[in-house]
């Protein structure tokens, strides 16, 4: 299963995910008019930017593999899909009592102002590859297995030792 | 790469081009606008702003983050703001481009540029005399010095009125003066732009439009307008004349050198270099068959209308008119020119010659232009192509066999010229309802819609719903291309316009020159409407910028609802993410100056709401919708 | 006594978001929040339960935002108010519909036969459970607020890993 991957080192606060989030959640799917629409369409990415140390880090639902959100709804308006472990929220079942938002360890549950009722990521059920990925510039987010991105990343920091050792044996 | 060609473009030469240079591994427009893809969403909207360095700040179009930035300024400010910007973007490179024909006339008038002459003495006295300039008993030269040197005023005017804008019907001239935007100088409302928009001054989005208007104005009726009337003096005031467009002008045997870019002022002079004896008999020495200029863009325009000299293209061809491996020098002055351009030549053996003062380019062979030796500027250029002509190498050329007839050439003068000295006989076949209305579409080319289909598409419409088009830039190119400019499209027009148009034998589209000469279209709608007494708002008229690109589009835009014309546009302007900014331009300015802006990408739905503006127009006025 | 502290929390009076929060790693199975709200209601209507050995759980009323609770109660006893749900003793039939159908066991019959529930003591600044927390396990506050502090605090942890390794880098 692919999920989607963050590298913070990437990230240029530009908030590109966040509008395509929203404009893939709209009724229209059009930018241009998803602005007119109303309720105003709801992103389910956050770009949280941290301070202390001037990193940005596009923020999404995870979908744990044994997700707290799903554990604690007590009407089963969170579910996981046994397959794709996608966590997936049902508004007809909700009843906004909020537990799942006190028990995401990253603030990853929403709130439908209009409706009451949580929302959340569903990874784009409509698109190949989730909105916020492809609207990410610069890489950012990328969806992949977790296996080929481990093992990219693996490469990197082989290729960084290397270049060290290599650095250090020159002089 | 193996893009879908016919995706990106409707004309069968761009299409050839693009498989070669696919072929070739070589990258184009389209292909950089893919890789541009997603755009930023705030960008799109307008929202981000850059214009402190508290910033760049930006609102959140669906309101769940930031509503103002660090200064307090709300998606309407910010938008307003970058409107404007874009607006005295667009009126400055007008408006300096008619500063430097200006110049050129004045040094020309001194006995400085002795290149230039004056080609059109009549013009220059109905100039003079506009500016009350005695001609009585004056050499031309005189009366030239004196008028170019109040031509320049008018761009350090203070209080104005611009003189030109006095063209204007008595009515629009009103409506102006009651909403404050009759512009008092060129250069003074571009400043004031940009001190408007500078952090902490101007800060309501109404206030900041409306000096929008009073900005394009200044370009329409001011900046444009003297640039298309001093080229007109100092090249001849075009009429119509029959020449080709498309890439398949290029000689397989000749030595090609294309003028692309905006002004005349230098490409003129290549025209007349490339016919030189001297300059012939080295090609031939090199082993071609002589020398063919081609235009590109709207320099192509220029030397189109006066001269015929054939067109290889509009905007989005100039990469591939070097990709024909067929040009030796692509020869440029300002504006529309892709930096791309340089990298390209480097891949073949063509001479990328940048010409003007104020723009270089990277990879590109400066030979930079002065008017004083302007003509032996253009021999240089011409003897550098024709030396390059060995060089290029026959394998790699591939001329499309594409180009198409197309008659050009109507200035204002030419079309009352041709209709007997005054608009009568078009008012009395408008009145007849023969003719419906009158079409303005112009514009750039935009990798956003595919190539050429939104202005070919809306012209055809509206001819074959009886609507005279008048057509400029980069629309008239796709028109030309399309055969729509030949006298035999008015068999693609409806019934009424086509017996006006056989009648008359000219084409149901015609040609009135550069994207500076929509300064035509004006003088020709203040003409109608003074000839009926009424304002230019009540004309059966509309206008429409199907592909359109440019900041100099965005200025066009808003002088022509200033000046009173529904107008519609094929991409989105940077916009919808203020609602009041919005607002104002589809609906609240109508009240200010009887016209407002529509945005429909679909050129088939533009003409439909182009159609229906005409024939609301049409009762206005007691005729028959 | 009134300190910085309380002085802020007046204010939160006026939002219509306010819940009051569980952080359950704080939680000391202590029971003060019970005694404190016997004593204001004669009978507490929040109670510490300790699950196995895993942790110790306040539950009290979730003031759900679709409440089940006020949608079964047939004489409109239990209403939904905005994000509250509020309760009028006048029109209880102590039919017990209610205790049926919460989900998390928060409504109860007191010893007089009357259905009890949180009102979030709509009289006082901070209801006296929140004040009586040794260690600030409940907190009461705007739901939302508390959910984006939870994504900044995720966001943080996860910048601080970045910039021990290629943050650095970056500066």
């Amino acid at each position: 299963m692919k999920e989607i991957l963050v590298r913070p080192e990437r990230c240029m606060g530009c908030r590109s995910c966040e509008i395509a989030c929203a404009v893939e959640h709209s009724g229209t799917k059009s930018l241009f008019l998803a602005v007119a629409e109303k309720p105003a369409p709801r992103k389910r990415v956050y770009v949280e930017f941290a301070p202390e140390h001037a990193i940005s880090v596009p923020m999404v639902c995870r979908h744990c593999e044994d997700a707290p959100c799903v554990s604690v709804c007590p009407t089963g308006a969170l579910r996981q899909d046994e397959v794709t472990r996608i966590v997936t929220h049902n508004p007809e079942a909700c009843i906004g009592c909020w537990t799942c938002a006190s028990v995401c360890s990253y603030g990853m549950i929403g709130r439908n102002r209009e409706e009451r009722v949580a929302i959340k990521c569903d990874r784009c059920p409509d698109l190949e590859v989730p909105a916020c990925v492809a609207a990410c510039p610069t890489g950012a987010l990328v969806f992949k297995e977790v296996e080929e991105f481990s093992g990219s990343k693996r490469v990197e920091s082989a290729l960084k030792l290397a270049r060290g050792v290599a650095a250090g044996s020159g002089r | 790469m193996a893009k879908n060609v016919n995706e990106r473009s409707i004309d069968t030469a761009t299409r050839t081009m693009l498989l070669e240079a696919d072929r070739a591994g070589i990258e184009t427009a389209w292909d950089r606008f893919e890789k541009q893809q997603p755009q930023c969403g705030f960008g799109q909207l307008g929202v981000c702003c850059r214009n402190c360095n508290m910033g760049p700040c930006r609102i959140d179009p669906f309101g769940e983050g930031p509503e103002r930035g660090v200064c307090g300024a709300t998606a309407d400010i910010i938008v307003a703001r970058n409107l404007l910007r874009m607006i005295a973007a667009g009126a400055a490179a007008h408006s300096d481009h008619a500063r430097d024909a200006v110049m050129t006339f004045k040094e020309m008038a001194e006995g400085k540029a002795k290149s230039y002459q004056i080609k059109d003495g009549a013009k220059l006295k109905a100039l003079a005399d506009e500016y009350h300039i005695p001609t009585a008993g004056r050499s031309p030269g005189e009366v030239a010095l004196e008028l170019a040197n109040v031509l320049l005023s008018e761009f350090g005017k203070q209080t104005g009125p611009i003189q030109f804008t006095l063209r204007a019907p008595a009515k629009r001239l009103l409506v102006w003066e009651k909403a404050g935007i009759g512009p008092r100088g060129i250069d003074r409302e571009i400043v004031e732009c940009m001190h408007r928009t500078h952090i902490g001054v101007d800060n309501d989005p109404v206030h900041l439009l409306l000096h929008g208007l009073r900005t394009s104005i200044s370009d329409g009726w001011g900046g444009s307008m003297i640039a298309t009337d001093v080229q007109d003096v100092l090249f001849g005031t075009p009429k119509p004349i029959v020449s080709e467009s498309n890439l398949g002008v290029l000689k397989a045997d000749e030595v090609n050198i294309i003028v692309h870019g905006h002004e005349p002022i230098l490409s003129e002079m290549i025209v007349a270099a490339a016919e030189d004896p001297e300059m012939i008999n080295l090609a031939i020495e090199m082993g071609a068959k002589g020398i063919s200029v081609a235009g590109m863009c709207c320099t192509g325009n220029e030397v189109l209308m006066r001269h015929g000299i054939p067109t290889a293209g509009n905007f989005l061809q100039q990469e591939l008119a070097v990709i024909t491996g067929a040009v030796e020098a692509m020869v440029v002055d300002v504006q529309c020119i892709m930096p791309a351009l340089g990298n390209l030549a480097g891949c073949y053996h063509t001479k990328f010659i940048s010409t003007s003062p104020k723009a270089d380019f990277p990879g590109a062979l400066r030979m930079e232009y002065h008017e004083e030796k302007a003509l032996e500027t253009a021999r240089e250029i011409v003897r550098v192509a024709v030396e390059n002509y060995p060089n290029r190498d026959p394998s790699r050329v591939n001329i499309p066999k594409e180009k198409s007839a197309c008659m050009v050439g109507f200035s204002a003068e030419a079309i009352l010229g041709a209709l007997g000295g005054t608009p009568q006989s078009l008012i009395d076949a408008i009145i007849s309802g023969a003719v419906k209305g009158v079409g303005a579409v112009v514009g750039c080319n935009n990798v956003k819609i595919q190539h050429d289909f939104g202005h070919v598409n809306l012209v055809r419409e509206l001819i074959k719903n009886d609507v005279l088009v008048v057509t400029t830039g980069c629309n008239a190119i796709a028109c030309a291309k399309a055969g729509l400019l030949k006298p035999e499209a008015a068999k693609e027009a409806g019934p009424g316009l086509r017996s006006v148009c056989e009648a008359l034998g000219v084409p149901p589209v015609l040609h009135m020159g550069s994207c500076v000469d929509i300064s035509r279209i004006l003088v020709l709608a203040a003409a109608l409407a003074n000839h009926l007494g009424v304002d230019i708002s009540d004309l059966p008229a509309a206008g429409a910028a199907p592909e359109w690109m440019s900041e100099k589009a965005v200025s066009i835009g808003a002088y022509v609802i200033a000046s009173g014309v529904y107008t519609v546009l094929g991409t989105v302007p940077p916009v919808l993410g203020s609602p009041e900014v919005t607002s104002v331009l589809t609906k609240g300015v109508e009240g200010v100056v009887g016209a407002a802006f529509a945005v429909e990408p679909d050129p088939f739905k533009a003409a439909k709401l182009m159609i229906g503006k005409i024939e609301e127009k049409r009762r206005g006025l007691g005729l028959s919708a | 006594m009134v300190d910085d502290g309380d002085a802020a929390r007046v204010s939160l009076r006026g939002f219509d978001e306010l819940e009051i929060y569980v952080d359950l790693w704080r939680c000391i199975f202590c029971h003060a929040c019970e005694v404190a709200c016997e004593r204001v209601h004669g009978s507490s209507r929040i109670s510490v339960e300790a699950v196995k050995d895993w942790a110790s759980v306040p539950v009290s009323c979730h003031h759900c935002e679709a409440a089940p609770c006020a949608l079964v109660c047939p004489s409109g006893a239990l209403t939904q108010e905005e994000a509250e749900v509020a309760f009028e003793a006048g029109k209880c039939t102590r039919c017990g519909l209610c205790i049926i159908a919460c989900p998390f066991g928060a409504v109860d019959l007191d010893p007089a036969a009357m259905v009890q529930k949180c009102d979030l003591c709509p009289e006082r600044e901070v209801p006296p459970c929140i004040l009586t927390c040794p260690t600030e396990a409940l907190v009461f506050g705007d739901r939302f607020e508390a959910t984006e502090e939870l994504r900044k605090r995720a966001a943080s942890r996860i910048a601080q890993s970045y910039a021990a390794s290629v943050g650095r880098e970056r500066a």
